[in-house]
């Protein structure tokens, strides 16, 4: 009943409430059947905190939409319990959101804006796509990602989930090992819904959204870029297995372009601070690893082969407005290779997608149709992933990828001279 | 501004002199002359007029709210005049402007005021005000010095304008500029100059106008592109905004035909289709005709036909804007200048934070040599910044540049790679609960403790002992925790690249928030990570600075306490002394401890003044003989001159024997150790006496004969009389070193200090080790003579010269088994390890030299050996404290030689004789005068050897004593 009560208690201004330590923030709507072990795991977390802490929860839209009638009638704590205290905040519609569990920047705001009228000296996100519902994060684990914020030491705690070889792989090819490359951070779920930020970290949240157009608004934020880049103090929590969200319905192009087209953006925002980031070190990490349940079956890439093929044929012509000779040359080559001889070099890859993120800077062509000649290619890299390290497991699949995070850094010169030079007449 | 007289303000200079007579023109209507300083169609605005100054900020509120960002303030030195002045830069111009800029301020955000003003820099440098004037304004006299210094390939006219440039308010900045919508003005270079540059660029004299040339960039520069390149490379790298005139970012020409300055004002070339693309006017009926000659017309050189060309000039200069963009350095950092030999070349270095860059520049039309002094920034990397192209990494010497013609080099200096790489994030460790220190020891922690802490932090430790030796890897033996304090004890495997290897101990602590900051502030080198934890930030570090751990280790003694480590356990235990020794007398009644900044192969914690902890860095498996014999001494022989023993602790660990960790002693209150009491003694000694000739009868024959009995010699009268005390002393010395013995061998029953025979045996090892030392020491000086000071040469080249004879007398000399006993001895024993208390001595340290085994420490050895030991510690004070007098005083070193050699005889035969008179009786001295002397000799060799080859290794400048000391041992084969 206390999760009930306490709901139906629900303040509609944050200046109703007076200062916090502690915002929680639930970036999403949740059912109620989600909801409510929810806020039971937060209790928890609650009381694992120092008894001073003044803990808000806040939920999204005007009221509480689930059916209150639904809710379990059990939990006879509330006595006992430290107080929790709960807020509304409005949730922005999403503006040209195609993968549906990520968050919006307008989102993030309005939560960085709320953490900030409470005074709240760390703010928690627990992600969009309910994923904190999940048994494997408990409330020991959520302690390991509010600890370090809320004690004034990291800006940003970002989280690190276990995941199984094949998953999370657009994240593993590109996203993880750009932004280390480009930032100098080694922080591994760049995306991670989970986060916890200091006053500082949504101070500038805030600022920085705000003073982006509307449209931008609906732009995927980057926060471990943004933290980055306002050399604020990064680390990060061992969250556990979280499996991969559903993509199903989604193209993609459409995702690659929705995930990574940001990410090329803020390059542009950025360049004058990534630039001058040698290396990556890295960010430290709280608490420890688990270990994801690694699926035994070989994974079959002539599809993956064969759509990189079709693009080769088709794409071609295309893709010698974004790619030097040299390497339209090396995939020529491996678009006759045989499913189980595919192999397609880190360095090829890397260079690849740094020439991607130029030719989305220059934009000498439509950047729908980029992410379009993108995804063969990605395909191609995932087939050649798939081969290297089918069944060997989860350790060969860290180290595979740590590998090319390596290379990625060790290319990140070829990225400057083409970025500060960009000039066709190129190898 | 309106005057019945044209006779006002006649000391203001006309400045279109091509056009006007006059700065005044009369108006027949207004029936007045109306004041203008420029054309008579330019009428000033009365600026002393409030009412005109209200109307011109309602203009320019009416622009402002239209979103305009910046106003420039054209022709702003004569905004205001005053009779009897030139009317330009007057005070009252100032007023206007800050009322303008005020304005600004009360009502605007991010607007900016660009001053106009043709004039030398001090005299622009007023405009900035105290930041509250203008935000900007034009450099005017740098623009034609860099043409200038172009067709006169020399960087001097840029160099020294750029000299004259008075630093302005952080908040100002420097508008600069190549050429603009007016001509090149020529007002600020001297006549000189002027001429040089009509000739140089306006061959035509229409294309003169005023005092300047009316030309566009690329006509005045041949339309050459690497020139316009060069220039645009000191534009966008000078320290100030740079500011294009729209159409020389894509090389547009000018009309030189057109009238005033129209010339360089013609319509902005943007496309190959009529009027440029300008206008769809009839051509005809354009204000200003587009320029249409093959060379520069609009078919030719147009935006259009250059944004499709990636070579185009247009294409560069967005590149290089986009460049210049991201590097802040360029606009606000310092500007300092080079000065390579060659004229032709124009060096500088931009620097702002951490942004540093080297700009070269070749004014010459040939490729250019250039020599770059930047051994301030020795060890950095210059990164040429258009291509990443990494270049040669700079060092102290010159640093060599080759230019192309007209070429440019942009290089960001990086620091260096070593430098740059390492994060405190990457080596920090890493704990969840700072409670928890089992992770630690697991994971990714103890791959950094093992992998990259600890092999870096080992060699740095004065504790560590192989020096000379490269570390394969560090692995954590053992550990445990010692109790709440949170200490932790460590115990090392340290492998080297040789295969060999030894254990360390390590008590470990962390500490954090302030307390963290204190220590990495006033002991850095006891830190040996960052430790991160959610809590906060924190430092891992030695224990033994931290007083709580160190008072943990005493209670472990005092207590008995047995705690478990991960293999074995840890175990305290004190002596029969130890409640005596804590609950003693003393003005300190606390036990408070504190870390003794002594620190050799072991480390000492102190308790208050009553107590002293001994820990064992580099601790063996087995009994350590610092602890065995102290307490042997201190509860079996109850001999006193010792430090008492007040307990250990051990390392306990199944299949190993115990290892000693820690010993607690009494601590004595002493006035120094006995090498720095004697070496005050000999200061004085060389003082009194540097003056004073020895008497020939003392010089002639060495005071301890070897034909009598050991002992037996004793130091002459004029001995006592001069270096009396200090002979006292060695008596002293000698006869505490003879009770030492004594009670050593006091135990028949102990087998482990149970006197023994000397076997023949033993002095075959004996022998074979000094044989071994001494061809050790041959080779060594052979390899390192040339390094030797020119004195010592001479001695080395001495011994060298009859290298084989000695080695071969070394070898040969036979002893066979000898009376006298051997027993355990101090083993390391010098003027060092004993401590001067009142007129006494304290003996120190029986762990014996720790570069040996514990096998080796603990043997069996005739006491002639700490005897030897003694005897060349005299000879080394003797010696060493002269070389320090002479240091200041090198005239004085023959004469207080003879002296040296006075009181090295004298002590030492004062020490034998009051050893031997002690001893007298014991049967543990051989008993003939011979194989005494020659018993001591041997010992005196090997510790001669020793101490020469640790001298060649590490003290170059003290060869000279252990030399002496070998070649007056081996006198005879010389002979």
């Amino acid at each position: 009943m206390a999760e009930l009560e306490a709901l139906q208690d629900v303040k509609k201004e944050s200046t109703e409430l007076g200062p916090a330590d502690l915002l929680m923030a639930i970036p999403a709507s949740p059912t109620s059947e989600l909801l409510i072990p929810a806020v039971q795991k937060i209790r928890k977390v609650c009381k694992l905190l120092p008894p001073s802490c003044q803990v808000v929860l806040a939920l999204p839209g005007e009221d509480f939409q689930g059916d209150p009638a639904a809710l379990p009638q059990n939990g006879s704590e509330s006595t006992a319990e430290p107080p929790l205290r709960y807020v509304n905040y409005p949730l922005p519609p999403i503006v040209g959101g195609i993968i549906p569990w990520l968050p919006n920047a307008g989102t993030y705001r309005e939560i960085a804006r709320l953490a900030t009228s409470l005074q709240a000296r760390a703010c928690t996100v627990l992600g969009t796509d309910n994923g904190f519902s999940r048994d494997s994060l408990t409330p020991e684990k959520l302690l390991l990602l509010i600890d370090p914020a809320i004690g004034g030491n990291f800006d940003l705690v970002m989280p690190l989930y276990a995941s199984a070889a094949f998953d999370d792989l657009v994240n593993k090819s590109m996203l993880y090992p750009l932004t280390r490359a480009l930032y100098g951070h080694r922080v591994q779920n760049p995306l991670g819904t989970e986060f916890q930020m200091s006053s500082k970290m949504f101070a500038v949240l805030d600022s920085n959204i705000a003073r982006d157009s509307s449209q931008q608004q609906g732009r995927l934020p980057w926060l471990a870029t943004l933290a980055a880049s306002r050399n604020l103090k990064i680390c990060q929590a061992q969250l556990g297995v979280r499996h991969p969200s559903t993509a199903d319905g989604i193209e993609l192009s459409d995702a690659l372009a929705q995930l990574t087209g940001p990410l090329f953006l803020d390059m542009e925002d950025n360049a004058a601070f990534w630039q001058r980031i040698r290396g990556s070190h890295d960010a430290p990490i709280f608490g420890s690893a688990s270990v994801a349940t690694d699926a035994t079956d070989t994974v079959d890439v002539r599809h993956m082969v064969e759509a990189f093929q079709l693009g080769e044929r088709n794409l071609r012509d295309f893709w010698s407005l974004i790619l030097p000779p040299v390497t339209l040359l090396e995939l020529k080559k491996l678009s006759r290779l045989s499913p189980d001889d595919f192999r397609m070099p880190d360095t090829l890859w890397a260079r690849i997608v740094y020439d991607f993120a130029l030719a989305h800077r220059l934009r000498n062509i439509h950047r729908t149709h980029l992410f379009g000649a993108l995804t063969p290619l990605y395909l191609g890299w995932v087939a050649s992933y798939a081969v290297e390290i089918n069944q060997s497991g989860i350790a060969a699949a860290q180290q595979r990828v740590e590998q090319l995070a390596r290379t990625y850094e060790s290319e990140k010169p070829y990225l400057l001279s083409r970025w500060r030079w960009p000039d066709r007449f190129h190898p | 501004m309106w005057s019945d007289t044209d006779e006002k303000y006649k000391d203001a200079r006309i400045i279109f002199t091509d056009t006007e007579k006059s700065n005044w023109t009369w108006d027949p209507v207004a029936k007045a002359y109306y004041w203008h300083r420029f054309f008579s169609h330019q009428p000033d605005l009365n600026y002393d007029s409030p009412l005109v100054l209200e109307e011109v900020l309602r203009i320019m509120r009416f622009w402002l709210d239209m979103g305009v960002d910046a106003l420039r303030i054209d022709a702003i030195p004569y905004l205001v005049e005053r009779d009897g002045t030139n009317c330009e830069n007057l005070p009252e111009t100032h007023a206007v402007m800050k009322k303008i800029r005020a304005e600004i301020d009360a009502h605007y955000e991010n607007r900016i005021i660009l001053a106009e003003a043709n004039q030398w820099p001090a005299d622009v440098r007023p405009y900035f005000a105290d930041g509250d004037e203008c935000h900007m304004a034009f450099h005017f006299p740098l623009m034609p010095r860099i043409y200038m210094a172009l067709r006169q390939e020399d960087r001097l006219p840029i160099t020294e304008i750029m000299g004259q440039t008075p630093p302005i308010p952080d908040t100002c900045q420097w508008g600069l500029f190549l050429r603009n919508h007016d001509e090149l003005t020529l007002e600020m270079v001297s006549e000189d100059e002027r001429d040089y540059m009509y000739l140089a660029y306006s061959a035509d004299p229409r294309m003169r106008i005023n005092i300047g040339i009316r030309r566009r960039l690329a006509p005045l520069l041949d339309n050459n592109r690497r020139r316009i390149e060069l220039l645009n490379s000191l534009l966008f790298s000078f320290p100030g905004t740079p500011i294009l005139y729209y159409g020389d970012e894509i090389g547009m020409g000018d009309n030189i035909y057109l009238g005033d300055r129209n010339g360089v004002r013609t319509p902005m070339q943007w496309t190959a289709d009529r009027n440029a693309g300008f206008s769809r006017a009839v051509p005809a009926k354009l204000y200003s005709p587009v320029v249409m000659d093959p060379v520069w017309g609009y078919e030719a050189i147009n935006v259009e036909a250059q944004q499709g060309d990636s070579s185009s000039l247009l294409n560069w200069m967005r590149n290089l804007i986009a460049l210049r963009k991201l590097f802040r350095v360029f606009g606000r950092g310092a500007l300092k200048f080079l000065h390579p030999d060659n004229r032709k070349v124009l060096a500088y270095i931009r620097e702002a934070e951490d942004e540093i860059v080297l700009c070269v520049a070749n004014l010459s039309r040939f490729a250019q040599p250039a020599q770059l002094d930047l051994g301030e920034y020795d060890g950095m990397v210059p990164v040429e910044m258009l291509g990443y192209v990494e270049f040669p990494t700079i060092t102290r010497q010159p640093y060599s540049v080759t230019l192309a013609p007209y070429g440019f080099l942009w290089l960001e200096l990086h620091p260096s790679p070593d430098t740059a790489a390492v994060q405190p994030e990457d080596s920090a460790l890493l704990l969840a609960d700072t409670s928890d220190w089992t992770s630690l020891f697991l994971d990714g922690n103890l791959r950094k403790l093992q992998e990259s802490i600890l092999p870096t932090y080992i060699p740095l430790q004065r504790w560590f002992g192989n020096k000379s030796a490269v570390i394969r890897s560090t692995t954590i033996a053992d550990w445990g925790k010692l109790d709440a304090t949170g200490a932790i004890f460590c115990l090392v495997h340290v492998e080297y690249e040789t295969g060999n290897a030894d254990r360390y101990f390590l008590p470990l602590v962390a500490a954090f928030g302030e307390a963290a900051r204190t220590l990495r502030d006033t002991s850095p080198a006891s830190v040996l990570s960052a430790v991160l934890s959610p809590a906060g930030e924190g430092v891992l570090y030695d224990a033994t600075f931290d007083p709580k751990s160190c008072e943990a280790l005493l209670n472990a003694i005092s207590n008995s306490t047995t705690f478990s480590m991960q293999q074995g356990s840890v175990e305290g235990a004190p002596s029969s002394a130890l409640r005596g020794l804590v609950t003693k007398k003393s003005t300190d009644k606390t036990l408070a401890a504190r870390r003794s900044s002594a620190e050799q192969s072991n480390t000492s914690i102190l308790f208050g003044n009553r107590l002293i902890m001994k820990l064992f860095r580099h601790p063996e498996p087995g009994l350590n003989p610092d602890c065995e014999i102290g307490r042997f001494l201190t509860e079996q022989a109850h001999f006193s001159n010792i430090p008492p023993f007040g307990g250990s602790i051990e390392y306990v660990c199944k299949g190993d024997a115990p290892t000693t960790l820690c010993m607690l002693q009494g601590l004595v209150t002493n006035q120094g150790d006995g090498w720095q009491w004697m070496l005050e003694e000999l200061e004085r000694y060389y003082e009194n006496y540097v003056q004073k000739t020895i008497p020939a009868e003392e010089l002639g024959q060495p005071v301890v004969s070897t034909s009598a009995p050991l002992g037996v010699s004793r130091a002459s009268q004029f001995a006592l009389e001069h270096a009396g005390v200090a002979l006292d002393a060695a008596a002293v010395l000698g006869r505490r070193t003879a009770e030492m013995h004594l009670a050593l061998a006091s135990s028949s029953s102990n087998p482990a200090f149970a006197p023994e025979p000397l076997p023949k045996e033993y002095f075959d090892n004996l022998q074979a080790s000094i044989n071994a030392q001494a061809s050790h020491a041959y080779d060594l000086l052979r390899k390192t003579m040339s390094g030797l000071a020119d004195d010592t040469v001479e001695i080395a080249a001495l011994l060298l010269s009859h290298r084989t004879r000695i080695l071969d007398g070394l070898g040969a000399s036979n002893i066979g088994s000898m009376d006298g006993r051997r027993i355990r001895i101090h083993g390391d024993y010098h003027l060092g390890q004993v401590l001067r208390v009142k007129s006494d001595f304290v003996i120190l340290d029986f762990e014996g030299e720790p570069a040996r085994s514990l096998d080796i420490r603990r043997m069996k050895h005739s006491p002639l050996k700490d005897v030897a030991g003694m005897l060349r510690s005299f000879n080394y004070a003797a010696w060493a404290a002269l070389m320090r007098y002479s240091s200041r005083r090198p005239e004085d070193q023959s004469k207080l030689e003879p002296w040296a050699t006075l009181w090295d005889e004298s002590a030492s035969a004062e020490f034998l004789h009051a050893y031997m008179e002690t001893m007298a009786g014991s049967h543990l001295i051989p008993a003939t005068p011979a194989a005494q002397w020659s018993l001591l000799d041997l010992y005196l060799l090997e510790k001669a050897f020793y101490e020469l080859i640790y001298e060649l290794n590490s003290r170059p400048d003290w060869v000279k004593i252990p030399l002496m000391g070998v070649a007056a041992l081996l006198q005879q084969e010389f002979e």
